[in-house]
């Protein structure tokens, strides 16, 4: 590697590998450091700097070790006496140390002693003029012995005394050379340049022409400006042949590539020193185009470079970028330049070179041109430009470049990361999200599962902003959250995104989406409380409106379980209070459905552990209310009424236990205790405003019981006050009342009384209280008429009579009364009591009681008066029999005509008293038959 | 026609209602005669014999039902018949009691105590004047001795019917 560390470069280095890779690889060591004339160590000026040194060509090196062949030819050179033997073996073994570089042979003081014989040796030949070889040959070893020992004015004359004797020699173009060399050494340039010319212009060996026209170019650049035309001309023409086409540039000459390395360096302080690339620019014009030019350009930007003119350098690059825009090696000037500006400090033209970079192969079609190492240089660029803006918040620039880069990057996703990170800060949202899903998904990256996690917080971003449809912002989201997990599977952050979810499908009203993530929150097992919180918590929301409560429940319970263990979940304070709230909800619902679907005990059961929940609670209460009335409606009465019962002892403040008593009533008289219904009734009535209604129901309850002194009680209270009948319905109730009083034997002829003059009043009557208003004036009138018979006619008569004839009015005056309430129904008992009112009275009349002052004759007398008064009683009492005898064949027989026939068998016994005949029952055989 | 019905049913019972309802309407239909009873004395004394006692008993609607039963069997049986009717009468039973003695009247038209309580029951409780007189009179007639009583209310009876 050619040491260049001063200004060293990675395009320098390229542009050199490419030249002197091989040449370094396959050529042998030659210990040639004076052949190496480079920058910074030839010395300040350009007169110091020296052309390298060039070799003699010699013949190649036996097989053996040339430390062996060298200590042979010692030995022989010591041990001859021959000059001619001495000569050859110290020329022998000079080649062997040159090619071998190795320091065998002679030491160097002893080299200029034995240089010293030998040339006695030349001279003693020289004068002898016996030599029996080549003079030419001799010569030239003569001079090469003068060089050895220093005299070297003499080793010219003696390469001249060649040319001159001997022209045609093979020897000459190297004694010119050697003459030129020495011109060149001792500063004679001008002829220095001649004597290559004329080299040159000879038919030397190619080799030597190759050097010689080096050597004149640097004779001519030696000369000055004026000359150097000549010189780059020389450079030039020696670079056009070693380096004819391209594919020489990466495998040069070896023997040639310092010497070409050394054009390339002299002719760019040429141009360095003169007008930089329009000189070179000048140069090449009409030359054809020559695969070295970049070179040229190259070494000229690295001189500029290495002397700190970095300026000058990237104008260089930027020349030949301009001059040779399609040349491939365009791009690796350009490259070099970012590196001259970072070499000069000057970070921001690095920055803008590398600008320039990036955008002159942008396109497609240029950067696939590039090689793959310019190719890497677009990619560092773009990404250093990329990432500069993104720290300088110049968020637009930085992701274009990473946009730009992304695809031509081998770690695409992670570019497009940044990509997205940078739209995302300058708010293009679409963008941004379009990058991350791509980093996340379609190009791989090792943290796709960030670029995945930052498209998901776009979309949930969205979703406050509101600014599409909830609905479909959360079905991209839930997209998103779907492709994350099967990309990634779940974690945390994955676990909260469920959670979140599920509460925002929730919002939506997509009940069934929300349990899907409360679903998937759920089955994490690593996902947070927090996270199990809101979860169970969308799940038991979702599950109450769905109407089913018992998986809501569940899902209450679990969000109370943990609100419990670890209140720091809570969304507020009065979550667990809430919870509480909904669980017993959800427990009452369940107790509602069990109760709809005729599930009573499990109804029941579900309405009681309500106040498990939330003990003296509203809903407790009211669970318990309704736990009684599904016992109600399921007729399960004596536990209905047990529940009724303790309710209103648990809440007697409630406002549902003024329903209790009601509800009691209604299960005391389904179960058949109407005394107990009417008992509550009248409980109940204590409290009342109007306490008359529930009493006249406790009554009727009374009386569908039988307890007839409890309903008797009331109903005497209550006709005590009871307003006017306000219509037929009052009328029958009161008349009821009484009819029952009379039954009960209470107060009966009173309440006859009243029931026959309420009756008689009313305006409303019904077939009940017309047969009661009979039967009341039939038993008034029969009681009439027992105290009509018990008042017996005794003096005075008059008085008795008067009496017997006020008390037989007023049972006539019931009779009619009770024939006018019930007719026909009561004609037959009517008939028969009038007819024995008058018999009666008839019959009592004449058993009347004689006045004592008469005498027998006024006695008989007043016998026949009363018979006379009798007999039309008495008949009228016949005719009313026999009337009721005739209804026999109307009305059919009944008590009633049965006694008026008694009565008529009594009065007219011919005509009604028969005796039915008896025949002997017939219990032998029938011998008549 | 046991035979016919059994195999009805059999097929009603494989083909259905129907099929049994069809049976039931197209079998044969044939309208019997009033059945005569079969006269037995035997058990109709027997059965006389048990509403005497029930009669004795007092339970009257016991005897009232046996003597139907005995009456039926032997309606030539006056006695029973006779005292059938008058058990009627006690329950106020008169149309019945006045059928019973009329077809007891039919089998034994001589026997004089069944005119006698028919036409009492036709004047007192069916007040049929009509009918008393014609038994009363029939009852005259077969009596072995004048009932005076009885004269005096055909006499009454005629001067009502006038």
């Amino acid at each position: 590697m050619t040491p260049m560390a001063p200004m060293k470069s990675t395009a320098r280095l390229k542009l050199r590998t490419c030249l002197l890779m091989a040449a370094l690889v396959s050529a042998p060591a030659l210990g040639q450091e004076s052949f190496r004339v480079e920058l910074g160590r030839d010395g300040e000026t350009l007169g110091d700097m020296r052309p390298v040194f060039l070799k003699f060509e010699s013949r190649p090196l036996p097989a053996i070790s040339p430390a062996e062949v060298a200590r042979r030819y010692q030995k022989l050179f010591e041990s001859s006496d021959e000059p001619e033997v001495r000569i050859d073996a110290l020329n022998r073994l000079n080649n062997i140390r040159d090619r071998s570089g190795q320091e065998v042979g002679f030491s160097a003081e002893q080299e200029a002693g034995i240089y010293e014989e030998v040339l006695e040796s030349y001279e003693d030949i020289l004068a002898r003029g016996s030599f029996s070889g080549r003079l030419d040959e001799l010569l030239y070893q003569m001079a090469k012995a003068h060089a050895l020992t220093g005299q070297h004015q003499q080793s010219i004359d003696r390469l001249e005394q060649l040319i001159g004797l001997y022209p045609k020699s093979p020897l000459v173009p190297e004694a010119r050379f050697r003459v030129a060399e020495a011109d060149f050494s001792a500063g004679r340039y001008r002829e220095a340049e001649a004597g290559y010319r004329q080299l040159l212009d000879g038919d030397g060996k190619q080799d030597i022409a190759s050097k010689a026209r080096y050597m004149m170019g640097w004779s001519q650049f030696k000369q000055g400006a004026g000359a150097w035309d000549r010189s780059v001309e020389s450079f030039m023409a020696l670079l056009d042949q070693h380096l004819p086409e391209p594919e020489r540039l990466k495998s040069p000459p070896a023997e040639s590539r310092d010497m070409i390395e050394d054009s390339f360096r002299i002719l760019a302080v040429m141009a360095a020193r003169s007008d930089n690339a329009r000189s070179l620019d000048r140069w090449l014009a009409g030359r054809n185009p020559a695969p070295w030019v970049p070179i040229l350009y190259d070494r000229l930007a690295d001189l500029h470079a290495h002397e700190g003119g970095y300026q000058q350098a990237v104008a260089v690059n930027e020349a030949f970028a301009a001059a040779y825009p399609d040349n491939a090696a365009a791009s690796d000037m350009l490259a070099q330049s970012v590196e001259f500006w970072q070499m000069a400090g000057d970070v921001e033209a690095a920055r803008v070179a590398r600008s320039d970079y990036v955008a002159r192969f942008a396109s497609d079609a240029r950067y696939t041109a590039l090689n793959g190492n310019q190719k890497a240089n677009w990619r560092d660029y773009s990404r250093f430009l990329a990432d500069y803006h993104y720290a300088g918040k110049r968020w637009s620039q930085s992701a274009d470049y990473y946009e730009s880069l992304a695809l031509r990057a081998d770690n695409t996703g992670e570019i497009l990361h940044l990509a997205g990170d940078a739209r995302l800060q300058m708010g293009r949202l679409d963008q941004a999200l379009a990058n991350f899903e791509k980093a996340a998904y379609t190009y791989s990256h090792d943290r796709s599962v960030e670029s995945a996690w930052a498209a998901i917080s776009i979309l949930r971003d969205r979703l406050g902003n509101r600014s599409e449809p909830v609905t479909e912002a959360l079905a991209s989201l839930s997209s998103a959250e779907q492709r994350y997990t099967n990309a990634f599977g779940p974690d945390a952050r994955l676990s909260a995104l469920r959670a979140d979810l599920a509460n925002r499908w929730l919002e939506a009203g997509d009940g069934q989406q929300a349990l899907l993530y409360a679903r998937a929150t759920l089955d994490w097992p690593q996902a947070s409380p927090r996270e199990q919180y809101a979860a169970w918590l969308v799940t038991a929301r979702v599950r109450q409106g769905d109407g089913d409560y018992p998986q809501a429940e569940a899902a209450w319970r679990q969000a109370l379980q943990l609100v419990q263990a670890t209140p720091e979940v809570a969304e507020s304070r009065d979550d667990e209070q809430k919870i509480q709230n909904q669980l017993a909800t959800a427990i009452y619902r369940q107790a509602e459905t069990a109760a709809g679907a005729g599930k009573t005990a499990l109804a029941v059961a579900n309405f009681q552990r309500v106040e498990t929940i939330l003990p003296g609670s509203e809903i407790a209460i009211k669970a318990r209310f309704d736990a009684a009335n599904t016992l109600l409606k399921a007729a399960d009465w004596q536990t209905a009424i047990n529940e009724l019962r303790r309710f209103r002892l648990d809440f007697p403040e409630d406002a549902l236990t003024a329903e209790t008593s009601e509800k009691l009533v209604y299960a005391y008289q389904q179960s058949g205790q109407p005394v107990k219904a009417a008992g509550e009734l009248m409980a109940a009535a204590g409290s009342a405003p109007e306490p008359w209604p529930i009493k006249l129901r406790a009554a009727a309850l009374y009386h569908e019981a039988g307890a007839e002194p409890e309903r008797n009680d009331l109903y005497q209270q209550w006709l005590a006050v009871a307003p006017e009948p306000a219509d037929a319905k009052d009328h029958l109730q009161q008349q009821t009342m009484r009819q029952r009083l009379i039954e009960s034997g209470v107060d009966v002829s009173n309440q006859q009384n009243i029931l026959l003059a309420r009756e008689d009043a009313s305006e409303w009557h019904s077939e009940e209280t017309l047969q009661w208003a009979a039967d009341a004036a039939l038993a008034l009138g029969s009681g009439a008429a027992e105290r009509f018979a018990a008042i017996a006619l005794t003096a005075p008569l008059e008085t008795t009579l008067a009496r017997k004839q006020q008390a037989m009015e007023q049972a006539q005056t019931y009779l009619l009364q009770a024939e006018s309430f019930a007719g026909e129904d009561v004609q037959s008992e009517v008939l028969y009591r009038r007819a024995e009112l008058y018999r009666t009275l008839a019959s009592d009349l004449m058993a009347s009681e004689v006045p004592a002052e008469l005498n027998d004759m006024e006695t008989m007398q007043y016998q026949m008066l009363l018979e006379e008064e009798a007999f039309p009683l008495e008949e009228r009492a016949m005719a009313l029999h026999a009337r009721n005898h005739q209804r026999i064949t109307g009305q059919g027989y009944d008590q009633w005509i049965a006694r008026s026939l008694e009565a008529l068998a009594g009065m007219h016994p011919g005509r009604y008293q028969r005796e039915l005949r008896w025949m002997s029952w017939n219990m032998e055989g029938n011998d008549d038959a | 026609m046991p035979e016919f019905s059994l195999r009805c049913r059999t097929v009603g019972a494989l083909i259905g209602l129907v099929m049994l309802a069809g049976c039931a309407s197209t079998g044969p239909v044939s309208k019997q005669a009033e059945p005569e009873p079969v006269r037995s004395p035997e058990q109709a004394r027997e059965l006389a014999r048990q509403g005497m006692l029930a009669h004795e008993q007092g339970q009257t609607s016991v005897a009232i039902e046996a003597l139907q039963k005995a009456v039926a069997l032997d309606p030539t049986d006056a006695a029973a018949a006779n005292n059938l009717a008058l058990l009627l009468k006690q329950q106020n039973r008169f149309e019945e009691a006045a059928g019973v003695l009329k077809t007891a009247i039919q089998a034994s038209p001589d026997v004089a105590d069944l005119h006698y309580n028919l036409a009492v029951i036709s004047e007192i409780y069916l007040l049929d004047l009509s009918a008393a007189l014609i038994h009363y009179q029939r009852y005259t007639e077969l009596a072995a001795e004048e009932d005076k009583a009885v004269t005096g209310w055909m006499a009454d009876l005629q001067r009502r019917l006038q």
